[in-house]
């Protein structure tokens, strides 16, 4: 697999220790960790605002050597709070990235993501849910290399889902690399990084990774209720697989 | 301290905040409810704090006896948590008497060593910036602490520290607890109370072990069911098993362990 983001030995003062990993063009992975473990810095130093020692590349080339505006051309970053725009009314803020290309698209997602209804509006007085959503637009749409910064806590469960159900719908061809503090949403990814102590602690594929419930409850992460339930019934010989869907679980516990 | 509530709402509605219970509020208005709570909208029915009825000449007084802990933005021009804690207290309006030994209070109230003030702000832990947050409110002495979505992001041992918290603050300084929250999970874990919001109506109020178990009613309506009394509710349901609503896995899994046994 061609490799599109590749991090060696990545260090940062007392928060990331020599963290080394690579993504593979078009994966989705997601990124959980404790509060304070550092992946909102990791984001930052790609996003060239923090310094750091290592070695970072993207599509082989190092991010030092791009230039500032190739280098935003290539990828775009998700972080919820801070997004300005020149101009302010959404409606204009979106077309600029509509062309006859993408138009099919472009009304697809202004419907799914509901900013059909705010196009009149001012960015600037819209809550933090439609301006992630706006983000969300706008990455899903334009670039094909996405870092998105925990953005599902600021929904309840079921919007999430929502905006969960969009992104893989239009993951296509992309690469995404998603920070999560509900380990609910590692599920559908390819890939699930736990970072702890400055290093990723564990990684792999996310149902394995859930499993391991004594660790990620020691370092403060909750698994998801439905792989805690079947791995704890497992631990009792009540069922012998992991079971996501409630429905199935409870025919096989009452046959 | 109680928050009674007249008329809310087309004037079919009286609420009643309990005094030193924990009151969980979920809905797609909750917003707004919190600021009639906190009086800072008053445009709905009549609100009385503690039998007193808020009025344009005695709101000042009583929105002291509420603190409102919300997720603040940090000025740039910030560097100590002291910086953080006056911008805080200037930005509240909050004027205080002999106000450095209510920060030094308010700072042994949440456990935490008064050198904090000196700590340079960025370098704090997420749960050590939640705790100033609610630090900042508790200066000012409230009776009624409101949280909104104060807990958006937070890993387990930080929610369990904060309900420590929240807990030794309701029963040692009598203090009456609301928290405003998305999360279904923490409201029904936490909270003696619920009310839930929907259209700024009150779609249904009561004990959380009580109005949870409705869960068809409330999934209609498009609120979120916590796992576990989904999961319980599923099959009760489907299978018309006798197990009770539980708030902790454990005691789902003994529950069906009984069961499957038995059956």
């Amino acid at each position: 697999m061609e490799k599109i983001i590749e991090i060696y030995n990545l260090t940062l003062s007392d928060l990331l220790n020599k963290l080394t990993i690579s993504v593979d063009k078009n994966d989705f992975i997601t990124i959980s960790g404790p509060n304070n473990c550092g992946k909102t810095a990791l984001f930052r130093i790609l996003n060239k605002e923090l310094p750091y020692n290592g070695k970072i590349l993207i599509d082989n080339i190092p991010i030092e050597d791009y230039k500032i505006d190739d280098y935003y051309k290539k990828i775009y970053f998700i972080f919820p709070k801070e997004i300005s725009f020149s101009t302010n009314i959404v409606e204009e803020i979106l077309s600029k990235y509509l062309n006859k290309k993408n138009e099919k698209k472009y009304n697809s997602l202004l419907k799914k993501l509901e900013l059909d209804k705010i196009l009149k509006k001012d960015y600037r007085l819209l809550d933090i849910k439609n301006i992630i959503k706006i983000q969300l637009f706008i990455g899903l749409l334009n670039y094909n290399i996405l870092f998105i910064d925990d953005i599902y806590k600021y929904f309840d469960i079921n919007e999430a889902k929502k905006l969960e159900e969009i992104i893989l719908k239009n993951k296509a061809n992309k690469t995404i690399v998603m920070t999560i503090s509900n380990l609910e949403f590692s599920i559908n990814s390819d890939k699930l990084y736990i970072l702890s102590d400055g290093i990723f602690m564990l990684e792999g594929d996310p149902k394995t990774i859930l499993e391991k419930d004594n660790i990620l409850n020691k370092l403060g992460l909750k698994v998801p209720f439905m792989i805690d339930l079947s791995v704890k019934l497992r631990d009792y010989d009540v069922v012998k697989e992991i079971e996501l869907d409630m429905d199935r679980m409870v025919d096989k516990l009452w046959k | 301290m109680e928050i009674k509530l007249e008329n809310y709402s087309s004037k079919k509605h009286n609420i009643l905040i309990e005094e030193n219970k924990i009151t969980g509020i979920n809905g797609d208005n909750k917003l707004d409810f919190v600021k009639l709570l906190s009086l800072n909208n008053l445009e709905e029915g009549n609100i009385y704090i503690n039998n007193i009825k808020v009025t344009e000449d005695n709101i000042k007084v009583l929105r002291k006896r509420i603190g409102l802990v919300t997720n603040r933005e940090t000025p740039f021009y910030i560097n100590t948590v002291y910086d953080y804690v006056l911008d805080s207290i200037r930005r509240d309006n909050i004027i205080i008497k002999e106000s450095n030994k209510r920060i030094r209070d308010a700072f042994k109230i949440v456990g935490m060593p008064i050198y904090y003030l000196e700590r340079n702000y960025y370098s704090l832990s997420t749960s050590e910036k939640k705790i100033i947050d609610l630090m900042i409110v508790l200066i000012d002495n409230p009776t009624i602490i409101i949280l909104n979505d104060f807990f958006q992001g937070i890993d387990l041992k930080i929610e369990k520290r904060i309900i420590l918290l929240l807990r030794k603050i309701k029963e040692q300084y009598k203090k009456t607890i609301i928290i405003s929250d998305d999360n279904a999970d923490i409201l029904y874990k936490y909270t003696d109370n619920m009310i839930f919001i929907k259209n700024n109506k009150i779609f249904y109020e009561g004990t959380t072990k009580e109005t949870y178990t409705h869960v068809e009613y409330l999934k209609r309506s498009k609120f979120t069911i916590p796992d576990i009394v989904l999961f319980t509710s599923i099959a009760k349901k489907k299978k018309n098993v006798k197990i009770d609503y539980h708030n902790d896995i454990r005691d789902i899994i003994k529950d069906i362990y009984k069961h499957i046994k038995v059956g």
